[in-house]
């Protein structure tokens, strides 16, 4: 399974975007980011989903980083976006894993 | 209503305002609010916090916002500083008011200092009484997330990062970079510029522009003299780079190995077209910026009164949410002709300025002017 990450936006406008491969990662870091990517119930989450919630983003504000999120598995490939002001707790927590592997 | 219980009970060290030890009762609004204006430090503490968490018990995740409009205090600067304490949930714990003590660290009174600097910038340029033009209350929260490299506006307050500590500093380390968060503000009560494409990138670009104006006034800077650098002193010393953003010289502020060149371009003709950024707001506002620089530098002397006034009667009075680069050209044009007169320095600086981005201000004809 393959995961991308694209985190853009923020005050910095900087674009961070990392690809996790399962394949490479150490047991303990699959068994983490497996039980992360359950929690955050990602994929019963349409991108519609996402897409309503990020509507809802409060009018005027700014600055906040936006998440993309492609993940592949085999011929299947979900996608999810969400940003700092509507992003669930669990999918943020799945999120950090993504960007620590990236900075590593 | 007595619950101590959620205080002892409560594993969210953010969710729960009562500390161990003490009991916590909720009062009538009216007395919470009467203590908040006149009440010790203290005591405005407790109140503020016992609020807060009636209306997340109510059920409300973010609930600074539904809380601004009973505190807004008419005619005078009203800040409060928030520390979420490395969580994620706003506002946080309350840790310094309008008057009180200095305490908290750097970040705490960077935040109240700066939003003061901002705050009187718009009072005493544009006569504007904060945000809303109505007095509204200044909030921050600092310490916002585990080294989370970003400040942003959400709506209704101010949220500032420490920063990782490799790449960027602590947020509030600049005035710029506070006065381009309220900023954001100050538009979203005035033009509410859609955070989208040019739209998104003149929001982006008058925060930037105010930003760097609320710096040069705090240092009485001339157009000549001030740096227009955006973000001065974020990133930390292992970065080369000078600032996140150039309005003298956009793209060129900074070139790192890690992370990268400076993206923004100058001129229309290097228009970056990206579905990233919400298409591309932080990239192409270079544009507009410099547009900007270039006007001011023509007119000479302080930027805020002659090229900023326009900009800020542009953004106050006649752009709408869907307005673009062009648009912009036009309306601080037919501004600058309003305030300073027809063909004089200042509306010739502007059509200059913006000539010098590739735009060229439509001049509307005598009879609809």
């Amino acid at each position: 399974m393959k995961i991308h990450l694209e985190r853009s936006g923020g005050y910095a406008g900087m674009i961070m975007s990392t690809t996790v491969d399962t394949k490479t990662l150490s047991s303990n870091e699959a068994k983490e980011l497996q039980n992360l990517i359950e929690k955050s119930h990602i994929f019963e989450l349409s991108s519609d989903s996402f897409q309503q919630s990020s509507s809802k983003t409060k009018k005027g504000a700014a600055d906040y980083f936006t998440y993309k999120i492609t993940i592949q598995n085999g011929d299947r490939e979900h996608f999810a976006e969400c940003n700092d002001l509507n992003i669930q707790p669990n999918v943020k927590r799945f999120v950090d894993f993504l960007v620590k592997h990236g900075q590593k | 209503m007595f619950f101590e219980h959620l205080g002892k009970n409560q594993k969210h060290g953010h969710f729960a305002p009562i500390e161990h030890n003490h009991t916590c009762f909720i009062l009538p609004e009216y007395i919470q609010r009467h203590i908040i204006e006149k009440g010790t430090e203290e005591q405005k503490r407790k109140a503020w916090q016992s609020l807060i968490l009636t209306e997340q018990l109510r059920g409300r995740r973010n609930v600074a916002g539904s809380l601004y409009t009973l505190f807004a205090v008419a005619d005078k600067m009203h800040r409060t500083i928030f520390d979420a304490k490395n969580s994620e949930s706003l506002p946080g714990y309350l840790v310094r008011s309008e008057g009180g003590k200095s305490k908290g660290g750097r970040p705490v009174n960077e935040a109240y200092d700066y939003s003061g600097d901002t705050y009187n910038f718009y009072r005493q340029v544009f006569d504007r009484n904060s945000v809303d033009s109505k007095g509204m209350r200044l909030d921050s929260t600092v310490h916002y997330g585990e080294d989370y490299n970003n400040a942003f506006w959400n709506g209704t307050q101010m949220v500032y990062g420490d920063g990782d500590g490799q790449v960027f500093n602590r947020f509030t380390i600049s005035l710029d970079v506070i006065g381009h968060e309220l900023t954001h503000g100050v538009t979203q009560y005035e033009a509410a510029l859609e955070y989208q494409g040019q739209s998104g990138a003149l929001n982006e670009s008058l925060s930037d522009v105010f930003g760097t104006l609320v710096k040069q006034y705090a240092l009485k800077q001339t157009a000549d003299n001030a740096d227009w650098l955006i973000g001065a002193g974020l990133f930390t010393k292992k970065v080369k780079g000078v600032a996140l953003r150039s309005m003298k010289e956009p793209g060129r502020a900074y070139d790192d190995p890690i992370i990268g060149k400076d993206p923004q371009p100058a001129h229309m003709k290097d228009y970056v077209n990206t579905s990233s950024d919400n298409g591309g707001v932080h990239i192409n506002s270079g544009i507009s910026n410099h547009a900007f620089y270039l006007t001011a530098i023509e007119i000479g002397g302080k930027a805020w009164e002659s090229a900023g006034n326009i900009w800020y009667i542009t953004l106050r009075d006649r752009l709408r949410e869907n307005s673009n680069f062009q648009e912009m050209a036009n309306l601080t044009f037919e501004v600058a002709g309003s305030i300073f007169g027809k063909d004089s320095k200042e509306q010739k600086a502007v059509s200059k300025g913006w000539e010098g981005v590739g735009l060229s201000p439509k001049k509307k004809k005598s009879k609809k002017q």
